[in-house]
Protein backbone atom coordinates (compact mmCIF):
# COMPACT_ATOMS: atom_id res chain seq x y z
CA UNK A 1 0.00 0.00 0.00
CA UNK A 2 0.57 3.87 -0.30
CA UNK A 3 3.12 4.32 2.54
CA UNK A 4 2.60 8.08 2.56
CA UNK A 5 -1.19 8.25 2.60
CA UNK A 6 -2.53 4.57 3.32
CA UNK A 7 -4.41 4.41 -0.07
CA UNK A 8 -4.74 1.07 -2.14
CA UNK A 9 -4.21 -0.88 1.36
CA UNK A 10 -3.52 -4.42 0.46
CA UNK A 11 -1.03 -4.05 -2.41
CA UNK A 12 2.34 -4.16 -3.10
CA UNK A 13 4.05 -1.12 -3.88
CA UNK A 14 7.28 -1.13 -5.72
CA UNK A 15 9.40 2.44 -5.13
CA UNK A 16 12.92 3.81 -5.15
CA UNK A 17 13.75 6.57 -1.71
CA UNK A 18 13.80 9.22 -4.45
CA UNK A 19 10.43 8.46 -5.46
CA UNK A 20 9.08 7.93 -1.91
CA UNK A 21 10.41 11.68 -0.95
CA UNK A 22 8.61 13.28 -3.86
CA UNK A 23 5.77 11.49 -3.30
CA UNK A 24 5.59 12.51 0.25
CA UNK A 25 6.57 15.60 -0.26
CA UNK A 26 3.66 16.18 -3.02
CA UNK A 27 1.42 15.42 0.09
CA UNK A 28 2.99 17.76 2.61
CA UNK A 29 2.46 20.52 0.37
CA UNK A 30 -0.97 19.69 -0.62
CA UNK A 31 -0.37 19.21 -4.58
CA UNK A 32 -3.02 16.88 -6.33
CA UNK A 33 -1.24 13.91 -7.84
CA UNK A 34 -3.23 10.42 -8.82
CA UNK A 35 -1.96 7.36 -7.03
CA UNK A 36 -1.60 3.72 -9.05
CA UNK A 37 -3.77 1.17 -7.24
CA UNK A 38 -2.05 -1.62 -9.50
CA UNK A 39 -5.23 -3.70 -9.26
CA UNK A 40 -8.34 -4.12 -10.97
CA UNK A 41 -11.09 -3.15 -9.67
CA UNK A 42 -13.77 -5.66 -9.50
CA UNK A 43 -17.72 -4.56 -10.05
CA UNK A 44 -20.52 -6.14 -9.31
CA UNK A 45 -22.90 -6.83 -12.53
CA UNK A 46 -26.56 -8.05 -12.76
CA UNK A 47 -27.35 -10.46 -14.96
CA UNK A 48 -31.09 -10.97 -14.17
CA UNK A 49 -32.55 -12.27 -17.35
CA UNK A 50 -36.54 -11.26 -16.49
CA UNK A 51 -37.44 -14.79 -16.81
CA UNK A 52 -37.42 -18.16 -14.97
CA UNK A 53 -35.23 -20.89 -16.45
CA UNK A 54 -36.72 -24.42 -15.48
CA UNK A 55 -33.69 -26.74 -15.60
CA UNK A 56 -34.38 -30.59 -15.67
CA UNK A 57 -31.13 -31.70 -15.92
CA UNK A 58 -27.56 -29.98 -14.15
CA UNK A 59 -24.89 -28.58 -16.47
CA UNK A 60 -22.48 -29.04 -13.94
CA UNK A 61 -19.16 -29.57 -15.64
CA UNK A 62 -15.77 -31.00 -13.95
CA UNK A 63 -12.69 -29.94 -15.58
CA UNK A 64 -9.09 -31.02 -14.86
CA UNK A 65 -6.63 -28.66 -14.44
CA UNK A 66 -3.68 -30.89 -12.41
CA UNK A 67 -1.89 -27.71 -11.90
CA UNK A 68 0.49 -27.03 -9.15
CA UNK A 69 -0.38 -24.00 -6.92
CA UNK A 70 3.10 -22.42 -6.73
CA UNK A 71 3.73 -22.92 -10.83
CA UNK A 72 3.37 -19.36 -11.68
CA UNK A 73 5.96 -18.17 -8.86
CA UNK A 74 7.88 -20.79 -10.06
CA UNK A 75 7.74 -19.81 -13.57
CA UNK A 76 9.14 -16.16 -12.61
CA UNK A 77 11.62 -17.79 -10.51
CA UNK A 78 13.16 -19.25 -13.24
CA UNK A 79 12.97 -16.39 -15.72
CA UNK A 80 14.49 -14.64 -12.75
CA UNK A 81 17.40 -16.98 -12.60
CA UNK A 82 17.75 -17.10 -16.45
CA UNK A 83 18.41 -12.93 -15.55
CA UNK A 84 20.76 -13.90 -13.44
CA UNK A 85 22.95 -16.17 -15.13
CA UNK A 86 22.93 -14.52 -18.73
CA UNK A 87 23.88 -11.30 -17.07
CA UNK A 88 26.33 -12.88 -14.16
CA UNK A 89 24.21 -11.14 -11.34
CA UNK A 90 25.47 -12.71 -8.02
CA UNK A 91 21.69 -13.38 -6.26
CA UNK A 92 21.06 -13.64 -2.30
CA UNK A 93 17.88 -13.96 -0.71
CA UNK A 94 18.38 -12.94 3.38
CA UNK A 95 15.73 -14.66 5.40
CA UNK A 96 15.54 -14.61 8.98
CA UNK A 97 13.09 -13.20 11.98
CA UNK A 98 12.49 -9.98 12.56
CA UNK A 99 15.56 -7.92 14.51
CA UNK A 100 18.05 -10.45 13.47
CA UNK A 101 20.52 -7.82 12.12
CA UNK A 102 19.43 -8.22 8.11
CA UNK A 103 19.97 -4.77 7.27
CA UNK A 104 22.97 -3.32 9.70
CA UNK A 105 24.56 -7.04 7.84
CA UNK A 106 23.59 -5.67 4.40
CA UNK A 107 24.78 -1.97 5.14
CA UNK A 108 27.89 -3.58 6.05
CA UNK A 109 28.51 -5.76 3.35
CA UNK A 110 27.88 -3.28 0.75
CA UNK A 111 30.23 -0.34 2.29
CA UNK A 112 32.84 -3.17 2.30
CA UNK A 113 32.13 -4.50 -1.30
CA UNK A 114 30.95 -1.28 -3.41
CA UNK A 115 34.11 -0.02 -4.57
CA UNK A 116 35.45 -3.33 -6.24
CA UNK A 117 32.35 -4.80 -7.32
CA UNK A 118 28.65 -3.39 -8.40
CA UNK A 119 25.88 -3.60 -5.79
CA UNK A 120 22.35 -3.24 -5.85
CA UNK A 121 19.65 -3.97 -2.88
CA UNK A 122 15.73 -5.41 -2.61
CA UNK A 123 14.26 -4.14 0.61
CA UNK A 124 10.81 -6.53 1.33
CA UNK A 125 8.92 -5.17 4.28
CA UNK A 126 5.23 -5.07 4.84
CA UNK A 127 5.44 -1.20 5.10
CA UNK A 128 7.61 1.82 5.05
CA UNK A 129 10.82 2.99 3.48
CA UNK A 130 12.59 2.73 6.70
CA UNK A 131 15.34 -0.30 5.19
CA UNK A 132 15.71 1.60 1.75
CA UNK A 133 16.60 4.70 3.18
CA UNK A 134 19.53 3.19 5.29
CA UNK A 135 20.72 1.34 1.99
CA UNK A 136 20.10 4.61 0.25
CA UNK A 137 22.91 6.70 2.63
CA UNK A 138 25.14 3.91 1.40
CA UNK A 139 24.91 5.29 -2.03
CA UNK A 140 24.25 1.65 -3.85
CA UNK A 141 20.60 1.52 -5.79
CA UNK A 142 18.06 0.09 -3.69
CA UNK A 143 14.25 -0.18 -4.37
CA UNK A 144 11.70 -0.83 -1.56
CA UNK A 145 9.12 -3.72 -1.65
CA UNK A 146 6.70 -3.22 0.45
CA UNK A 147 3.98 -6.35 0.32
CA UNK A 148 1.11 -4.73 2.40
CA UNK A 149 -0.53 -7.30 4.09
CA UNK A 150 2.02 -9.89 2.72
CA UNK A 151 4.03 -12.01 4.67
CA UNK A 152 7.01 -12.78 2.08
CA UNK A 153 8.41 -11.38 -1.05
CA UNK A 154 7.49 -13.51 -4.01
CA UNK A 155 9.07 -13.88 -7.78
CA UNK A 156 7.13 -10.90 -9.33
CA UNK A 157 7.55 -8.74 -6.69
CA UNK A 158 11.38 -9.95 -6.98
CA UNK A 159 11.00 -9.46 -11.30
CA UNK A 160 9.05 -6.17 -11.04
CA UNK A 161 11.74 -4.76 -8.51
CA UNK A 162 14.88 -6.29 -11.04
CA UNK A 163 13.38 -3.99 -13.63
CA UNK A 164 13.40 -0.80 -11.82
CA UNK A 165 16.92 -1.35 -10.28
CA UNK A 166 18.38 -1.78 -14.02
CA UNK A 167 21.05 -4.12 -12.70
CA UNK A 168 24.73 -3.71 -13.91
CA UNK A 169 25.95 -7.47 -15.56
CA UNK A 170 28.51 -8.71 -13.33
CA UNK A 171 27.07 -7.69 -10.09
CA UNK A 172 25.87 -8.71 -6.64
CA UNK A 173 21.88 -8.43 -5.89
CA UNK A 174 20.86 -8.67 -2.33
CA UNK A 175 17.33 -9.38 -1.49
CA UNK A 176 16.29 -8.44 2.15
CA UNK A 177 13.25 -10.52 2.54
CA UNK A 178 10.41 -9.91 4.78
CA UNK A 179 11.49 -10.57 8.57
CA UNK A 180 9.54 -13.59 8.99
CA UNK A 181 11.16 -17.05 9.60
CA UNK A 182 7.79 -19.38 7.81
CA UNK A 183 6.47 -18.13 4.47
CA UNK A 184 9.21 -16.93 2.77
CA UNK A 185 10.81 -20.48 2.65
CA UNK A 186 7.80 -21.72 0.38
CA UNK A 187 8.45 -18.91 -2.53
CA UNK A 188 11.89 -19.06 -4.72
CA UNK A 189 13.24 -15.82 -6.10
CA UNK A 190 15.21 -17.30 -8.72
CA UNK A 191 18.50 -16.37 -6.35
CA UNK A 192 21.73 -18.79 -5.87
CA UNK A 193 21.49 -18.66 -2.60
CA UNK A 194 19.22 -18.08 0.74
CA UNK A 195 20.87 -16.94 3.46
CA UNK A 196 19.21 -17.27 7.11
CA UNK A 197 20.45 -15.29 9.69
CA UNK A 198 20.32 -15.56 12.89
CA UNK A 199 21.21 -13.24 16.08
CA UNK A 200 22.68 -14.84 19.66
CA UNK A 201 19.57 -12.89 20.89
CA UNK A 202 17.40 -15.75 20.04
CA UNK A 203 16.91 -18.87 21.03
CA UNK A 204 19.97 -21.53 20.11
CA UNK A 205 17.06 -24.04 18.99
CA UNK A 206 15.38 -21.93 16.39
CA UNK A 207 16.84 -24.13 13.30
CA UNK A 208 14.56 -27.18 14.71
CA UNK A 209 11.63 -24.83 15.40
CA UNK A 210 11.66 -23.06 11.97
CA UNK A 211 13.24 -26.18 9.95
CA UNK A 212 12.09 -25.29 6.65
CA UNK A 213 13.80 -22.16 6.52
CA UNK A 214 17.32 -23.97 7.90
CA UNK A 215 16.74 -26.56 5.53
CA UNK A 216 16.18 -24.47 2.14
CA UNK A 217 19.20 -22.34 3.42
CA UNK A 218 22.58 -23.14 1.80
CA UNK A 219 24.19 -20.64 4.22
CA UNK A 220 24.03 -19.83 7.66
CA UNK A 221 24.76 -16.63 9.16
CA UNK A 222 24.91 -16.25 13.29
CA UNK A 223 25.16 -12.76 13.77
CA UNK A 224 25.58 -9.94 16.80
CA UNK A 225 28.47 -12.66 18.08
CA UNK A 226 29.89 -9.69 20.43
CA UNK A 227 26.73 -10.59 22.33
CA UNK A 228 27.54 -13.65 23.72
CA UNK A 229 28.81 -13.12 26.88
CA UNK A 230 26.04 -11.13 27.93
CA UNK A 231 23.28 -14.09 26.94
CA UNK A 232 22.58 -17.45 27.13
CA UNK A 233 23.28 -18.78 23.55
CA UNK A 234 25.36 -21.91 22.94
CA UNK A 235 26.75 -21.01 18.97
CA UNK A 236 28.02 -24.84 18.80
CA UNK A 237 24.56 -26.29 20.18
CA UNK A 238 23.02 -23.96 17.78
CA UNK A 239 25.27 -25.18 14.58
CA UNK A 240 24.31 -28.79 16.01
CA UNK A 241 20.36 -27.99 15.49
CA UNK A 242 20.77 -26.45 12.21
CA UNK A 243 22.80 -29.37 10.91
CA UNK A 244 20.09 -31.99 12.08
CA UNK A 245 17.75 -30.55 9.44
CA UNK A 246 20.20 -29.66 6.80
CA UNK A 247 24.01 -31.30 7.17
CA UNK A 248 25.47 -28.78 4.37
CA UNK A 249 24.77 -25.25 5.72
CA UNK A 250 27.61 -23.05 5.56
CA UNK A 251 28.37 -21.44 8.72
CA UNK A 252 29.14 -17.53 9.68
CA UNK A 253 29.78 -16.57 12.91
CA UNK A 254 29.76 -12.64 13.06
CA UNK A 255 29.19 -9.47 14.25
CA UNK A 256 27.82 -7.02 11.65
CA UNK A 257 27.89 -4.29 14.59
CA UNK A 258 31.55 -4.45 15.21
CA UNK A 259 32.80 -6.28 12.31
CA UNK A 260 34.28 -9.00 14.01
CA UNK A 261 34.43 -12.04 11.55
CA UNK A 262 33.31 -9.95 8.75
CA UNK A 263 36.25 -10.80 6.23
CA UNK A 264 34.97 -14.84 5.78
CA UNK A 265 31.45 -13.53 5.01
CA UNK A 266 32.41 -10.97 2.81
CA UNK A 267 35.32 -13.08 0.98
CA UNK A 268 32.14 -15.48 0.53
CA UNK A 269 29.45 -13.02 -1.29
CA UNK A 270 32.36 -11.42 -3.50
CA UNK A 271 31.48 -13.37 -6.43
CA UNK A 272 34.95 -14.71 -7.06
CA UNK A 273 34.58 -16.72 -3.73
CA UNK A 274 31.72 -18.58 -5.39
CA UNK A 275 33.79 -19.89 -8.09
CA UNK B 1 0.30 -16.35 6.90
CA UNK B 2 1.24 -17.13 3.06
CA UNK B 3 -1.67 -19.49 2.92
CA UNK B 4 -3.27 -16.03 2.00
CA UNK B 5 -1.24 -16.06 -1.00
CA UNK B 6 -1.82 -19.62 -1.96
CA UNK B 7 -5.50 -19.03 -1.73
CA UNK B 8 -5.13 -16.67 -3.92
CA UNK B 9 -3.06 -18.68 -6.57
CA UNK B 10 -5.62 -21.53 -6.15
CA UNK B 11 -8.85 -19.10 -7.26
CA UNK B 12 -6.84 -17.91 -10.12
CA UNK B 13 -5.18 -20.86 -11.23
CA UNK B 14 -9.20 -21.86 -10.99
CA UNK B 15 -10.38 -19.14 -13.06
CA UNK B 16 -7.81 -19.43 -15.42
CA UNK B 17 -8.75 -22.89 -16.37
CA UNK B 18 -12.83 -22.63 -16.39
CA UNK B 19 -12.87 -22.77 -20.44
CA UNK B 20 -15.53 -20.25 -21.33
CA UNK B 21 -17.65 -21.54 -18.48
CA UNK B 22 -19.37 -18.48 -16.18
CA UNK B 23 -20.03 -20.43 -12.85
CA UNK B 24 -16.89 -21.53 -10.74
CA UNK B 25 -18.55 -23.81 -8.12
CA UNK B 26 -16.39 -25.79 -6.55
CA UNK B 27 -12.08 -26.47 -6.67
CA UNK B 28 -10.67 -29.68 -5.89
CA UNK B 29 -6.78 -29.65 -4.38
CA UNK B 30 -4.37 -31.86 -3.25
CA UNK B 31 -2.54 -31.00 -0.47
CA UNK B 32 0.05 -32.80 1.46
CA UNK B 33 0.76 -32.80 4.66
CA UNK B 34 4.59 -31.87 4.29
CA UNK B 35 3.89 -29.40 1.97
CA UNK B 36 3.92 -26.45 4.53
CA UNK B 37 0.66 -25.13 4.68
CA UNK B 38 -1.69 -24.59 7.82
CA UNK B 39 -5.02 -26.50 6.55
CA UNK B 40 -7.34 -24.50 8.76
CA UNK B 41 -5.07 -21.48 7.70
CA UNK B 42 -5.91 -21.89 4.33
CA UNK B 43 -9.40 -22.57 4.73
CA UNK B 44 -9.54 -19.15 6.67
CA UNK B 45 -7.91 -17.57 3.79
CA UNK B 46 -10.11 -19.01 1.27
CA UNK B 47 -13.33 -18.04 3.08
CA UNK B 48 -12.61 -14.65 2.82
CA UNK B 49 -11.44 -14.45 -0.09
CA UNK B 50 -14.37 -16.03 -1.91
CA UNK B 51 -16.86 -13.18 -0.25
CA UNK B 52 -14.97 -10.58 -2.45
CA UNK B 53 -14.67 -13.23 -5.72
CA UNK B 54 -17.63 -13.29 -8.16
CA UNK B 55 -18.50 -16.99 -6.53
CA UNK B 56 -19.44 -16.20 -3.12
CA UNK B 57 -20.74 -19.47 -2.83
CA UNK B 58 -17.64 -21.41 -4.25
CA UNK B 59 -16.53 -24.18 -2.47
CA UNK B 60 -13.23 -25.75 -1.92
CA UNK B 61 -12.68 -29.38 -1.51
CA UNK B 62 -8.64 -30.48 -0.07
CA UNK B 63 -7.92 -34.00 0.00
CA UNK B 64 -4.95 -34.42 2.69
CA UNK B 65 -2.12 -36.20 1.22
CA UNK B 66 -0.33 -38.05 4.23
CA UNK B 67 3.21 -37.57 4.74
CA UNK B 68 5.52 -40.26 4.00
CA UNK B 69 9.26 -40.73 3.91
CA UNK B 70 12.16 -43.28 3.80
CA UNK B 71 15.40 -42.87 5.91
CA UNK B 72 18.57 -42.72 4.16
CA UNK B 73 20.32 -44.59 6.78
CA UNK B 74 18.32 -47.69 7.53
CA UNK B 75 16.29 -47.75 5.00
CA UNK B 76 12.72 -48.22 6.00
CA UNK B 77 9.53 -46.33 5.28
CA UNK B 78 7.82 -44.60 7.83
CA UNK B 79 4.71 -41.85 8.05
CA UNK B 80 5.70 -38.19 8.39
CA UNK B 81 3.82 -36.11 10.19
CA UNK B 82 6.36 -33.32 9.97
CA UNK B 83 8.61 -31.97 7.32
CA UNK B 84 11.48 -33.47 9.70
CA UNK B 85 11.02 -36.09 11.45
CA UNK B 86 13.15 -38.38 13.74
CA UNK B 87 13.63 -42.27 12.14
CA UNK B 88 11.81 -44.40 14.55
CA UNK B 89 14.31 -47.15 13.36
CA UNK B 90 17.62 -45.44 13.74
CA UNK B 91 17.16 -42.17 15.81
CA UNK B 92 18.80 -39.46 12.98
CA UNK B 93 17.29 -37.09 11.05
CA UNK B 94 17.71 -38.63 7.84
CA UNK B 95 14.02 -39.30 6.38
CA UNK B 96 13.24 -37.97 3.17
CA UNK B 97 9.84 -37.36 2.36
CA UNK B 98 8.43 -39.73 -0.50
CA UNK B 99 5.02 -38.62 -0.27
CA UNK B 100 3.06 -35.30 1.57
CA UNK B 101 4.81 -32.54 -0.16
CA UNK B 102 1.79 -31.78 -2.70
CA UNK B 103 0.70 -28.54 -3.91
CA UNK B 104 -2.05 -28.67 -6.67
CA UNK B 105 -5.38 -27.88 -7.81
CA UNK B 106 -6.53 -31.15 -9.42
CA UNK B 107 -10.46 -30.16 -10.97
CA UNK B 108 -12.61 -27.74 -10.81
CA UNK B 109 -16.66 -27.96 -11.35
CA UNK B 110 -18.00 -25.04 -12.89
CA UNK B 111 -21.41 -24.31 -14.97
Amino acid sequence: MCDTCGCGEGTTTIQTPGEAREHAKMHAEGIEHSHNHDHEHDHDHNHSHGHSHDHGNSHTTTIDVETDVLRENNLLAERNRGIFETRKIFALNLVSSPGSGKTTLLEKTVEALRDDVSIAVIEGDQQSMQDADRIDKTGVDVVQVNTGKGCHLDAKMVNDAIQKLELPDESILMIENVGNLVCPSLFDLGEHHKVVIISVTEGQDKPVKYPTMFAESSVCVINKIDLLPYVDFDVEACKDYARQVNPDLTFFELSATTSEGMDAWLEWVKPAGND
Amino acid sequence: MHEMSIATNILEIAEQSMDGHDQLLSISVEIGELAGIEFEALEFCFEALKQSSRYPDLTLDITRIPGKGNCRKCGVSVPMKERFAVCPECGGYTVEPSQGQELRVTSIEVE
